[in-house]
């Protein structure tokens, strides 16, 4: 048996436990039973299982990363000999395994309550409770692994694992009021539920993909940043089956929304650019590449995606942009501001003053302009919105190049200071 | 066992270890010396596989650790500094999770926990909780994790802190049975006592380059610290000293010196008769302790 799997059993399963769990659901679907319609048992077991596997579950899947880092376990479990992919399923299913035991005993009421009525929608209500189950659980271990290689203080790392409970709350109505309006999706129409289940398989494949990723980058095996720009690829492929025709451009604003998200979790320091360009320097581009961040991964993507997304539209998207090249550019100066502030060493909070920054830099200052009448500032200073696609081009270019040149400026500080 | 070759690791505005080049022998007890901050622990995590470096190659029992750091794992053992226990775990549990993780067979388990149990005196708390234990207990369990898979290789960090001296000296004796058995070790400690009673050869480290390697070797041919004190100050010590050609003066007062001998024991035994002969009144006279060597190794190198 996978020893990480075992040793979590070891922790979670008890002889209290296994009693306890079946006891106070039985009690629970008792009251339910007895004081409402025997028809309600179906909601109540799904309300159910998306609390003791959604919620509770995936606290207990962060918690298999973030309490191994508090508790000074983690290097013992790096140093193991286990495989990522071991370790992997081994916490995704063993530190959450008593969350599925409860999980199991509310699809079991749910199949008895609604498969005589409707045996089709009872059993894709139950795939995609468990396949939902298993992206909130690997999407919990990604954001632990994540940050478990940030500067982000232990203690405040839990917060972030609240984010995991937004969509969880955004998809909880869903599955109680499922229309009949099929869904289109490259042109091809299918049942809410149907949908429901096979959009959650593909997020769950590919959270399980991207914690044995990380994992891997734990346990310190080194693998190429193929995934990540992949993935905003598959992401936009995914979303563009609702409005196809502007792939490209929802490709660049994926790309976007993923090169700040790879920004701000990534460390992003001297030491790491450090390592990046000295085997460049060594023409070793295999290790350079093993060692480089995720985030210029999708900042070239942005760049390839660009120039395709030029003349396509997106509702009211079309108005705020006339030269998608320009939201490119923009991305490379805000990219280029995190790398100058992370190059400072003496900068405690890279993340919150990259934050502060970009707020300022792409909200406060065009706002005010714009607030003050000064029309013609606003769009120097958010040149996205500009009336002239070439001149938008032109000023984010300038905007691009100004911060790329402070990024070179510090660094060269930075090797003078080492050197 | 551990070749090391131009090994650099820098931490935001501060270089850990810089161009390291070390050879660490198969069998050896190494003990890792230098102050806070001399760049121990990153040493030994990049050993073991935890940091990237900057540059630089790492090889332990012929496998690059940056190459294949799972295969590096399953030779290695390592005690953390800071380690961790799973505290709802019993002893046996943590040690039969340590095996397994390490890729030990599922019949070789069993009796890997009783052998390392008995190694560490753990017997009698093999169903015992881990949050239970003494600070001491823990320390053995943790050993025991790090051991339970016979490494060919173990890196301690501060194996004996927090420890009492009864178990401080069976700490030790581990150390010496493990190196019989072939193990090699590299062992950090700012308590240098401890380190000279298991250790074969001194690493000093200083701003996390390395000030000297070498062998503490007690062999009858070898080159060794020795010193010697007088009752009462004689001007003539350094004079008399020096005279003898294998004698190498590090450090000397009227009444104390410091100096490297290259003769054999035999020959030790002579120059003693010699410098009593010579009017000296020695009232100690003997190899120099590690600490004593470590300060020397420390002043000499500031010196120049």
């Amino acid at each position: 048996m996978n020893p990480e799997f075992k040793r979590n059993l070891w922790l979670s399963f008890s002889m209290p436990r296994l009693i306890g769990m079946p006891a106070i659901l039985a009690l629970i679907f008792l009251a339910v039973g007895m004081n409402s319609e025997l028809s309600k048992l179906g909601s109540t077991a799904v309300a159910l299982f998306m609390g003791i596997v959604w919620l509770w579950g995936t606290k207990n899947a962060a918690a298999s990363i973030g309490d191994e880092q508090r508790d000074h376990t983690w290097d013992q479990q790096r140093m193991s000999a286990l495989s990522p992919w071991e370790m992997t399923w081994g916490k995704l299913f063993g530190a959450t395994l008593f969350n599925w035991y409860g999980g199991a005993l509310c699809l079991l009421v749910l199949l008895v309550a609604e498969l005589p009525a409707s045996p089709n929608d009872a059993i894709s209500k139950a795939l995609a409770l468990i396949a939902i189950g298993l992206l909130l659980h690997g999407a919990a271990l990604v954001i632990n692994l994540q940050l478990g290689q940030s500067d982000l203080a232990q203690n405040r790392r839990g917060s972030f694992n609240l984010l995991l409970a937004i969509p969880a709350f955004f998809m909880m109505p869903g599955l109680f009021e499922m229309g009949d309006t099929p869904i289109t999706w490259w042109n091809t129409p299918f049942m809410p539920l149907q949908f429901q289940l096979l959009a959650g398989c593909f997020f769950a494949i590919c959270s399980v993909f991207a914690a044995w990723r990380l994992m891997q980058n734990a346990l310190q095996v080194r693998t190429l940043p193929w995934a990540w720009p992949l993935f905003a690829c598959l992401l936009a492929g995914f979303l563009a089956g609702f409005n196809h025709e502007n792939l490209p451009l929802l490709g660049l604003i994926i790309c976007s929304v993923m090169t700040y998200t790879a920004l701000f979790a990534e460390p992003n320091g001297y030491t790491v650019w450090q390592r990046v360009l000295t085997r460049i320097q060594s023409k070793n581009w295999h290790d350079a590449l093993i060692n480089l961040p995720l985030w210029p991964t999708t900042l070239l993507l942005s760049f390839a995606f660009a120039p395709l997304a030029t003349g396509s539209s997106l509702g009211e998207f079309t108005h705020d942009t006339n030269a998608p090249l320009s939201i490119a550019l923009i991305l490379l100066r805000d990219s280029a501001i995190c790398l100058f502030l992370a190059f400072n060493s003496n900068s405690k909070r890279v993340l919150a003053s990259s934050l502060l920054y970009l707020s300022i830099i792409n909200g406060l200052l065009p706002f005010l302009a714009h607030s003050s009448g000064l029309e013609s500032l606003a769009s120097i200073l958010m040149p996205i919105g500009h009336t002239s696609a070439i001149a938008s081009i032109l000023i984010s270019a300038i905007h691009a190049a100004i911060a790329v040149g402070l990024v070179v400026w510090r660094w060269q500080g930075m090797v003078k200071q080492k050197g | 066992m551990i070749q090391i070759s131009g090994l650099t690791f820098d931490y935001p505005g501060h270089r850990a270890l810089n161009q390291l080049n070390l050879s660490v022998e198969r069998g050896s007890v190494t003990a890792l010396v230098g102050a806070n901050g001399a760049g121990k622990t990153t040493l030994m995590r990049c050993i073991a596989g935890l940091e990237t470096p900057l540059s630089g190659s790492i090889a332990v029992a012929g496998l690059d650790v940056q190459e294949e750091p799972r295969a590096v794992h399953r030779q290695m053992g390592y005690l953390s500094d800071f380690f961790g226990l799973y505290q709802d775990l019993t002893v046996a549990q943590c040690l039969e999770y340590a095996a397994a993780s390490q890729g030990l067979a599922k019949e070789a388990i069993a009796a890997a926990i009783n052998n390392t149990a008995q190694r560490l005196s753990l017997q009698d708390r093999l169903g015992q909780k881990a949050s239970s234990l003494s600070r001491g207990l823990r320390q053995r369990v943790a050993i025991g994790q790090a051991i339970i898979h016979a490494p060919q290789v173990l890196l301690l960090d501060e194996p004996a802190s927090g420890l009492d001296p009864e178990a401080r000296n069976e700490l030790a004796i581990l150390f010496r049975q493990l190196q019989a058995s072939g193990m090699t070790l590299l062992v950090s400690s700012h308590i240098l006592a401890e380190l000279e009673a298991y250790s074969s050869h001194m690493l000093v480290l200083k701003d996390g380059k390395i000030l000297e390697h070498r062998a503490l070797s007690t062999h009858a041919t070898s080159s060794r610290a020795l010193q010697l004190r007088l009752a009462s100050p004689n001007p003539r010590l350094a004079e008399i000293l020096a005279a003898h050609a294998k004698v190498a003066l590090s450090k000397h007062q009227d009444n104390h010196a410091e100096f490297d001998f290259s003769g054999t024991s035999a020959e030790q035994a002579q120059l003693l008769a010699e410098l009593i002969q010579a009017g000296l009144a020695i009232s100690s006279f003997g190899e120099q302790n590690l600490q004593q060597a470590y300060l020397r190794t420390i002043a000499s190198k500031d010196t120049k």
